[in-house]
C-alpha cells in the first residue's frame, strides 16, 4: 500500500517537473530556431536533421575517392581536388606515395598473416587520378553533398571548379556555385570561384571583377591564409588591368607585392603600371 | 543427403509463396532506371555512381531476404509446432539444419542472382558490357557472402529468439563490411585475445568486392577466389556445428 503510494507521487511530481521543465526547453527551441525557418521547410532537414551535415561530408569524402580512382585519400596529401588539374589522367604514383601501412599491417615481425594479405588484396590499390573525360564520374558526389549539406561551401566550390574548368561547362559551374551563395552568402570562397570562372574560362573581367572584390573583401574579415589571398588578388588586379582601371590594378600590385616578399615580377608589374600612370597627363595634356 | 534436399525444396516454396520477392524486384528495377536516366548538372554519362548505388541495392534486398528468412526457418517449425511431425519422421536433427540451411541458401541465392541479373542487364545497357571477369568474381562472392551468412543466422536461431537473431545477424554483416579491415588495429591493442577475437569473428569485408567493379580495378587474384570459397564454407561448417550442436540439445 505504501509502495503503491509512493509511486503515485513519484509518477505525479515527475509529471510536473517534466510540465515545468517542458515551457523553457520549447522557448529555447523557438527561438534558436526561429531563424532556421528556412532549413525547417526543407524535407531532408525535418528527416535528418543536424545529420545531414554528416552525410554531406560523407558524399564529399566519396568525391575525392573517385577522384583518386577508388582509393583513400593519400596519406599526409593535403591538395585540394582543384590543385591536381595537371595532374589528371592514370596512375600517379610519383604524386602519391601509396597509403601507408598500418603497424598493425605491418606487423611486428615485418611479415604479413593471411587475412592482411586478402584484405589488401581485396581492397588495396596503387592511387589512379581520374582521366579528363571521366570527371563526370564526380559530379553526383557534389551534387549530393550540397543537396544534403547547402552549407558545405568547399564542396560547392570544388564542384563549380570541376564544371567550369576540367568540363568545359561554365555556365552550370557559375550556376552551381551561385546556388552556394544563395546559401552561405558571407562565404568569401564561393565568390572567389565564381571570380575565377568569369575571370578564365569566360574571359568575362567586368564580370569577374565585382565578385573577386567581394571575396577580397570578405577574406579581410576572415580567417583567410595569405596563400587564398594572394590568389584572388592575383586575379582581381589582373582583371582591374583588363578593364583599364590601372590605378586600382596597381593597388593590388602592391598588396601582393606585400604578400609575396617583393617578388621581382611582382615588383617589375608595378614599375610597368607606374611608368604609364606617369605618363598618362603628358597624354591628356 | 535426400532428406536434406527434400527439406530444402519444401523450404523454397516459400520464397516464390511470399510477395518479398517480387516487391523488391520491382522495386530495383524503379531504382535502377531512374539512377540510369538521372543527369547531373545535364551530364548522363555517369557510370560509376549508377554501378555503386546499383550494387548497393542489389547487396542490400539480398540481406533484407536472406536474414530473416534464415532466422524464421526453424523458429517458425517450433512456433506452429510443425517441427513435431517433422521430426517424428526417420529424420535426425542434423538433417533438418542442413535441409534448413540449404533451403535458405536455394532462397537467398536465387534472390540474389535475379537481382544481380537485373542490375547487370542495366549496367550493361547503361555502360556496354565492361569488366565481365570482375562482375563475375563480385558475384561469385555474393554468393560466399550469402553461404556465411546464412549460417551465422541459423546458428543464431537455434540460441536466440527471432528478432534478436535478425538484430544481431545484421549487425555482424553491416559492421563487419564496414569496418572489418581497420578492426584489427583496434583488436591488436588487446594483447594476444585481441588476435583470436579478429581470426574468430566472421569476414564479411573479404567478400565484398563491389568497390573494384565500381572503379574497374583489375580482376582479384585466383588464390584469393579460392581462399573466399575455403574461408566461406568452413565457417558455415562451423557455424552449422555449433546449430547442431544447440539444437541436438534443445527440448522440444
Amino acid at each position: 500500500m505504501v509502495i503503491t503510494r509512493w509511486l503515485y507521487v513519484s509518477i505525479l511530481s515527475a509529471a510536473v517537473m517534466l510540465l515545468v521543465t517542458a515551457i523553457p526547453i520549447d522557448s529555447f527551441f523557438s527561438s534558436e530556431n526561429a531563424s532556421r525557418s528556412i532549413q525547417q521547410s526543407d524535407v531532408l532537414f525535418k528527416i535528418f536533421g543536424q545529420l545531414r551535415h554528416d552525410i554531406g561530408a560523407i558524399f564529399y569524402i566519396k568525391a575525392d575517392e573517385y577522384y583518386h580512382g577508388g582509393t583513400e585519400h593519400p596519406f599526409g596529401e593535403t591538395h585540394h581536388l582543384e590543385d591536381d588539374a595537371s595532374l589528371c589522367g592514370g596512375p600517379d604514383e610519383a604524386a602519391h606515395e601509396p597509403a601507408r601501412e598500418s603497424p598493425a599491417e605491418a606487423g611486428k615481425n615485418g611479415g604479413y598473416d593471411l587475412f592482411t594479405r586478402i584484405n589488401r588484396s581485396i581492397s588495396s590499390h596503387s592511387v589512379i587520378h581520374l582521366n579528363k573525360d571521366q570527371s563526370a564520374e564526380l559530379l553526383p558526389w557534389f551534387y549530393l553533398a550540397t543537396l544534403f549539406d547547402p552549407q558545405a561551401v568547399q564542396a560547392y566550390v570544388v564542384g563549380g571548379f570541376w564544371l567550369g574548368m576540367q568540363m568545359g561547362k561554365p555556365e552550370e559551374g557559375i550556376a552551381f556555385l551561385r546556388k552556394g551563395l544563395r546559401h552561405n552568402p558571407d562565404a568569401w570562397e564561393l565568390y572567389a570561384q565564381v571570380g575565377e570562372l568569369y575571370f578564365i574560362a569566360k574571359k568575362d573581367y567586368g564580370k569577374a571583377a565585382p565578385y573577386l572584390q567581394r571575396a577580397f573583401s570578405l577574406m579581410k574579415q576572415s580567417e583567410a591564409s595569405d596563400f587564398d589571398k594572394k590568389q584572388v588578388l592575383v586575379f582581381l588586379a589582373a582583371a582591374m588591368e583588363h578593364l583599364g582601371n590601372l590605378r586600382e590594378s596597381l593597388a593590388y600590385y602592391e598588396q601582393l607585392s606585400g604578400l609575396f616578399n617583393n617578388n621581382t615580377i611582382i615588383l617589375g608589374k608595378i614599375k610597368a603600371l607606374r611608368s604609364v600612370l606617369e605618363e598618362e597627363p603628358l597624354h591628356a595634356r | 543427403m535426400k532428406t536434406p534436399l527434400l527439406i530444402a525444396v519444401n523450404l523454397t516454396r516459400e520464397l516464390f509463396r511470399k510477395k518479398d520477392l517480387y516487391v523488391l524486384g520491382i522495386l530495383l528495377l524503379v531504382l535502377l532506371a531512374y539512377v540510369i536516366q538521372t543527369a547531373f548538372f545535364g551530364v548522363k554519362d555517369i557510370f560509376r555512381y549508377v554501378k555503386e548505388i546499383g550494387l548497393g541495392i542489389v547487396f542490400l534486398f539480398s540481406i533484407i531476404i536472406a536474414v530473416p528468412f534464415a532466422a524464421r526457418s526453424l523458429l517458425e517449425e517450433i512456433a506452429t509446432k510443425t517441427i513435431y511431425p517433422l521430426l517424428a519422421k526417420p529424420v535426425t536433427r542434423w538433417q533438418v539444419i542442413l535441409g534448413k540451411y540449404l533451403g535458405c541458401l536455394f532462397v537467398s541465392g536465387s534472390a540474389f542472382s535475379l537481382f544481380f541479373l537485373l542490375f547487370a542487364a542495366a549496367d550493361v545497357y547503361n555502360q556496354g558490357l565492361t569488366g565481365l571477369a570482375l562482375t563475375l568474381q563480385v558475384y561469385g562472392a555474393g554468393i560466399l557472402m550469402l553461404l556465411v551468412l546464412n549460417a551465422i543466422t541459423l546458428a543464431l536461431s537455434v540460441y536466440c529468439t527471432f528478432s534478436t537473431t535478425v538484430t544481431l545477424s545484421y549487425l555482424i554483416y553491416f559492421l563487419m563490411t564496414w569496418f572489418g579491415g581497420s578492426l584489427r588495429d583496434l583488436l591488436d591493442t588487446i594483447p594476444s585475445a585481441g588476435l583470436a577475437i579478429y581470426y574468430l569473428l566472421p569476414h564479411f569485408e573479404f567478400f565484398d568486392l563491389r568497390h573494384r567493379l565500381v572503379h574497374l580495378w583489375e580482376p582479384v587474384p585466383g588464390w584469393v577466389m579460392l581462399f573466399l570459397a575455403f574461408y566461406a564454407v568452413t565457417y558455415s561448417l562451423l557455424a552449422l556445428i555449433a546449430a547442431f550442436l544447440g539444437f541436438r540439445k534443445r527440448w522440444l
